[in-house]
């Protein structure tokens, strides 16, 4: 795996190397001090060219660089850079490392270290111009490369979590599925249909673009199956944070170099989109461990032991444990087929919440045909609520949507963040 | 596995409710208001707990407060409805009723009181369901009610006195049974809680309340027969429990 740890300060970049290393097994780049000055400096002197506003159309690819084809990982506090004008942070040049390198993953570390867990949204941060926001704590929990919770360290693995070991491939793979629609809807090419698109929340639509409007709403805004990828990349701000920049490189047609920055720059937003907006909501789309909740009879017999539902997570190919016949019939028609968009498999809810037989199906469970168990999301397991008082400890998400009741464990030693929701 | 706990029930009922009443167009919102007082309406998940853990004493009306239902269907051709569970302390140890008004169309309102049994002498010494005109022992006016209704007569009987079966029967009067009903309400409102398993008791409950037949589509025949059999073991060791109890 090819990950490049960089901070401002040496004792501090080793130390986040030793924790890759304890993770991973294996040393990762550095690049620390003043060469990462010397990198960031010619980086934004590269960078100028494609950001003049008067020929966008000139911007030329990027000589190569430390950051390319890499999981970068940024300790958000770079101030020790002895750099002209403000101090830097991860924050502050994320956005520009995806758009102008070829970096393929970007996390920002330690952002706001009193989050171990996000309570407001399962996805870690969602302020964070990075794909992900973690601790330096975080980096030596081998589940968070491996997404396995037989190597979580106290048992910690956010659901949330994508598998670090993943994310490089999917990455790609994403950059290429944007880079060859570029000019395409964005929401039909993701396979949501009128229907499924109307199942979106406000925020989801609001995301996609500002100027997103519902048929039937009184003003002039866009209709949602209309916006297009390269709307996408002139409405959010993620990556390059000037409107004015971004209208310009989205007019540049006729530049490969251009067209690829504005691919690196939607897959990031369109993935981030995925989770905070569907796979956060679970709604419209349902992963395997919440639909398990909602519909426990799909485990048949194993839904009366715990073991039987904490079984089905770890087979990650279809028919996921699940009756086979059942699975083609009901399941298989309605899983979600662009999966390089979501880190497990998921089904589309309202689709199966329709199917008449499945509905009969729950009604012919009998009482005590299902073990008690709720899905604990910092554990990525489920628990039994019998066998504990004290947890799993239900809270309530903060989006939109009818799904936001959740369970946590509740870790000694972690920060669950804001506190205010475990007692709502 | 939970045991019935109605309290639990009605709050994850309210839950939708609330949310549903939060997204509920201007106009009917408005319109709510102006046959209710505004602050008649629960608009929190806090305002219902408060009108669920109040005991209502005669003086503390200000605490209760018309929790809104889950959304009806459009087939129902009725805008909304909104329940009052009210807890009154008596000799005996405590009766729990519920009112229920119906915004019907426009300003056009109707209300219902569903009554455990009054004294074993009295006339209404059963459950019971009547009309109302007004709410909370006559404390409360609802505009648009129409007054030359009976309120207490007809009293339909509703065969139980426990709160958790005039809850049901509440709730099935308003929402139907199965195809998206009542029943279908009760398992919503538990899986959107996480808690889809504890659905089971309390469909069970309500299945044998109403001889509904949802959980089987009851055919004659061995399966039908079987469910049968297996609702009556149920029935038997909960009420052996009661009774141990």
């Amino acid at each position: 795996m090819n990950v490049l740890v960089c901070d401002d300060d040496p004792q501090l970049c080793d130390e986040l190397a030793d924790s890759v290393q304890e993770a991973i097994g294996e040393e990762p780049r550095k690049l620390v001090g003043e060469a990462l000055t010397k990198e960031l400096t010619n980086f934004f002197g590269n960078i100028k060219g494609c950001l003049n506003l008067e020929a966008p159309e000139r911007c030329e690819a990027l000589p190569p660089n430390p950051f390319d084809e890499s999981i970068v990982i940024l300790d958000n506090n770079l101030t020790l850079l002895e750099v002209e004008g403000a101090p830097l942070t991860a924050e502050s040049v994320a956005g520009y490392l995806r758009a102008f390198t070829r970096a393929d993953y970007i996390i920002s570390l330690n952002l706001n270290s009193d989050v171990d867990f996000d309570l407001r949204f399962l996805v870690g941060d969602y302020s964070t111009r990075a794909d992900l926001a973690l601790n330096t704590s975080h980096l030596a929990n081998r589940a968070l490369w491996t997404g396995n919770v037989a190597d979580a360290k106290d048992g910690f693995l956010p659901w949330y979590w994508p598998r670090l070991n993943t994310v490089v491939a999917k990455r790609r793979e994403q950059i290429a599925f944007v880079r060859d629609r570029l000019n395409e809807p964005v929401l039909p090419s993701l396979d949501f249909d009128d229907v499924r698109t109307e199942l979106l929340s406000a925020h989801a639509l609001g995301a996609l673009s500002p100027t997103a409007e519902r048929e039937g709403a009184e003003n002039d805004g866009v209709s949602p199956e209309e916006i297009s990828f390269r709307d996408v990349f002139v409405a959010r701000d993620r990556s390059l944070p000037m409107r004015r920049e971004r209208e310009k490189l989205a007019k540049a047609l006729g530049n490969e170099v251009v067209q690829d920055i504005i691919a690196r720059t939607v897959a990031a937003d369109i993935d981030f989109w995925f989770r905070r907006n569907i796979v956060g909501p679970q709604e419209p789309l349902v992963d395997l461990p919440h639909l398990l909740s909602r519909l426990p009879f799909l485990l048949g017999k194993q839904a009366k032991e715990l073991n039987g539902w904490n079984k089905c997570l770890d087979v990650r190919q279809p028919p996921f444990a699940i009756d086979q016949r059942l699975y083609d019939v009901h399941l298989a028609p309605a899983k979600y087929t662009c999966d390089l968009w979501v880190p497990n498999a998921c089904f589309w809810w309202h689709e199966l919440k329709n199917d008449e037989k499945l509905d009969e199906l729950f009604f012919l469970a009998e009482e005590g045909d299902w073990a008690n168990v709720a899905f604990c999301e910092d554990r990525s397991l489920f628990f039994d609520r019998d066998a504990n008082n004290e947890w799993p400890l239900e809270f309530p998400a903060e989006f939109e949507g009818a799904w936001s009741r959740r369970y946590v464990a509740h870790i000694g030693g972690y920060q669950y963040t804001p506190r205010s929701r475990l007692a709502i | 596995m939970s045991s019935l706990n109605l309290f639990d029930l009605i709050e994850l009922y309210a839950r939708r409710g609330v949310d549903d009443w939060a997204k509920a167009p201007p106009n009917l919102q408005s319109r709510a208001a102006t046959c209710f007082m505004a602050t008649q309406i629960a608009t929190s998940y806090q305002d219902a707990a408060d009108t669920l853990s109040t005991i209502y004493n005669g003086t503390n009306a200000n605490k209760l407060s018309f929790i809104p239902m889950p959304k009806p269907g459009k087939s129902q051709k009725i805008d909304r409805c909104f329940f009052l569970p009210i807890r009154q302390k008596t000799a005996s140890g405590e009766k729990m009723y519920f009112e229920l008004v119906l915004l019907v169309s426009g300003t056009d309102c109707l209300a219902f009181r569903f009554e455990p049994a009054d004294r074993p002498t009295w006339r209404h010494g059963y459950g019971h369901i009547q009309m109302n005109k007004k709410m909370l022992k006559k404390t409360i006016n609802i505009g648009g009610i129409p007054q030359f209704i009976p309120d207490s007569y007809p009293a339909f009987p509703i065969s139980t006195s426990s709160p958790l079966r005039m809850f049901f029967a509440m709730g099935t009067a308003v929402h139907g049974y199965a195809d998206r009903g009542f029943a279908h309400l009760l398992v919503d409102v538990f899986q959107t809680a996480g808690r889809t398993s504890d659905s089971k008791p309390y469909l069970a409950e309500l299945a044998l309340f109403l001889g509904g037949t949802i959980r089987h589509r009851v055919d004659p025949g061995w399966k039908g027969l079987k469910v049968l059999a297996s609702d009556f073991r149920h029935w038997g060791i909960r009420t052996i429990s009661k009774k141990r109890r």
